[in-house]
């Protein structure tokens, strides 16, 4: 089990996978998470990846089976590359995956305009009409999971696989925040709608914080608080399809993403435009300028 | 593997240190040579006490087989779900790993990466059917007090992702220490969920910290059911 302490893998070193031959440079740390750490690195032909290191042989051949199994030309999460184990003591065993661009939803919704954070949802939604074909959940739906690429159109991409669970079976991997069992809604088994409820959750609780006491509540507090969330929501539309949602009535992704695109995109506000301001700005100045030379000329002054 | 194959588990919950009766080292030790797993989720605490409370709880997860988590009590009802999975799949990896050993000489890191993948998805599928046994042992001594609503919707959560699993489930509930002298309580006995109702009156926070008697009891509840449940250990004395 890795702890967050634990030494990294300098940036420059070169690792070799043992059983392909295959060489990547590791250019630096990308995020440690709860079972491993990623890192960025460059395979020795030149193609970029991301590198997932585990403590265990098997959480990583675990891992890799769950994106081959959701893999495809638009799937949301990252394509696998490669599974091999190298020699070097801080990665024995590890994949690599296409490397994601892009910034946590968690760092990039407070900056977004509302009709981006409506794009960014419909995103969401479509990458998870995408994986609920293939017959999978993501099951861990969670903003630090959802890459949002600003520079790309808002372009959505799931990270960390671990979570994905056939349909049916019991969740694996979660966030409390995000799983409708924990508060009270649905049942914490792998589904289309346990999925739709994360989202719904995760969502409404960027804009609204939970109260801090949140993990000593019963059930029915924590429900109940849902409501009086749901309220604060920005749009009487939002409200209604959060509500929608949570209460159990939105079991697969398509009707989510149907509602979401009902709602008018709201008008992003003016952004204050300063090469208009140059323009008047000059022709003022060169407007004053003439009036000083006739005036000059004409010795008015 | 037959139907009947099964994971056993306990799962304590402690603030503190152990004062009161055996070692619960020991006590996990003599555990995990029943073929119990011991998982330890330790409540972040300060001052000297708690770093002693911190090297006991790793010392009763390293003697019993499983798991050490130091956590912030908003953390409890995750890290107790991730435990137990991680420690289920760990004990399945090992049998697996017996077997492949047995059949062909080689343990899964002698596999070729993509050839892993598979054995974890037998992995996997095991888990999701293999019959659960989990004792609960919360530590409910007096510095517990205001901990007990988030203790109590822990273990109310974690038996909502224990409940949905293919497999079934017995989990049973004791607190620690008991009424008057006794030093365990039995909050509920085996049962296929958590009885919530149970839960809200049986825990009280008052007196010291028994971890080694709640252990050994905990391991008596297993042993006893087992004899209930006709003998069917298998080969491998179950998942050990």
């Amino acid at each position: 089990m890795s702890d967050k302490s634990q030494k990294q893998i300098p940036s420059g070193t070169w690792i070799r996978g043992k059983w392909t031959g295959r060489r990547w440079r590791v250019r630096g740390c990308l995020g440690v998470g709860a079972n491993g750490v990623v890192y960025a690195v460059d395979r020795d032909d030149g193609l970029p990846g991301a590198m997932k290191v585990c403590a265990g042989a098997g959480q990583v051949a675990f891992e890799w089976s769950l994106l081959e199994r959701v893999k495809g030309a638009r799937s949301p999460f990252p394509a696998p590359q490669q599974i091999d184990d190298s020699d070097h003591p801080l990665a024995q065993y590890f994949y690599v995956m296409e490397r994601v661009g892009g910034k946590s939803l968690d760092k990039v919704w407070s900056g977004l305009t509302p009709a981006d954070r409506q794009r960014v949802l419909l995103d969401i939604v479509a990458g998870l009409v995408q994986l609920h074909e293939t017959g999978y959940a993501f099951c861990d739906v969670k903003a630090q999971n959802i890459l949002v690429d600003v520079s790309d159109d808002m372009r959505v991409r799931f990270v960390d696989a671990g979570g994905v669970t056939p349909f049916g079976k019991a969740v694996r991997q979660f966030t409390p925040t995000s799983d409708g069992a924990f508060w009270g809604v649905c049942e914490r088994r792998a589904c289309a709608q346990y999925d739709l409820v994360g989202v719904a959750l995760m969502a409404l609780l960027l804009d609204v914080k939970p109260p801090v006491n949140l993990s000593s509540q019963s059930q029915e507090q924590r429900r109940a608080w849902l409501n009086k969330a749901i309220a604060q929501a920005p749009g009487a539309r939002w409200q209604s399809i959060l509500q929608k949602v949570l209460r159990g009535s939105v079991t697969d992704a398509t009707t989510f993403a149907t509602a979401l695109h009902s709602i008018p995109l709201p008008k992003d506000p003016e952004r204050p435009d300063w090469s208009a301001k140059l323009m008047w700005g000059s022709l003022a100045s060169a407007t004053l300028s003439t009036a000083c030379a006739w005036a000059l000329y004409l010795r008015l002054i | 593997m037959s139907k009947e194959a099964t994971i056993r588990q306990i799962l304590v919950i402690t603030d503190g240190c152990s004062n009161i009766g055996p070692d619960p080292g020991d006590a996990a030790r003599r555990a995990y040579g029943r073929g119990i797993v011991v998982n330890v989720i330790g409540i972040v605490g300060d001052g000297e006490a708690a770093q002693k409370g911190y090297e006991e709880a790793q010392s009763i997860a390293d003697a019993g087989g499983g798991m050490c988590r130091i956590v912030q009590p908003a953390d409890i009802s995750a890290t107790a779900q991730m435990m137990t999975h991680q420690t289920m799949q760990m004990t399945l990896q090992q049998v697996v790993n017996q077997e492949l050993m047995s059949v062909m000489g080689k343990t899964t890191e002698d596999l070729p990466p993509t050839e892993r993948s598979r054995v974890m998805q037998v992995v996997e599928k095991l888990e999701e059917e293999v019959a659960l046994q989990l004792v609960v042992a919360l530590d409910m001594s007096a510095s517990m007090r205001d901990k007990i609503p988030t203790v109590r919707e822990a273990v109310r959560d974690l038996s909502l992702s224990l409940q949905v699993r293919t497999g079934s489930l017995a989990v049973a509930v004791l607190s620690f220490p008991g009424k008057g002298e006794e030093m365990t309580k039995l909050v509920q006995p085996f049962s296929d969920k958590v009885d919530v109702a149970a839960l809200e009156s049986a825990l009280v926070a008052r007196g010291g910290t028994p971890s080694g008697p709640a252990i050994d009891y905990a391991v008596a509840l297993i042993i006893e059911r087992r004899g209930e449940v006709a003998e069917f250990d298998g080969p491998r004395r179950d998942f050990a």
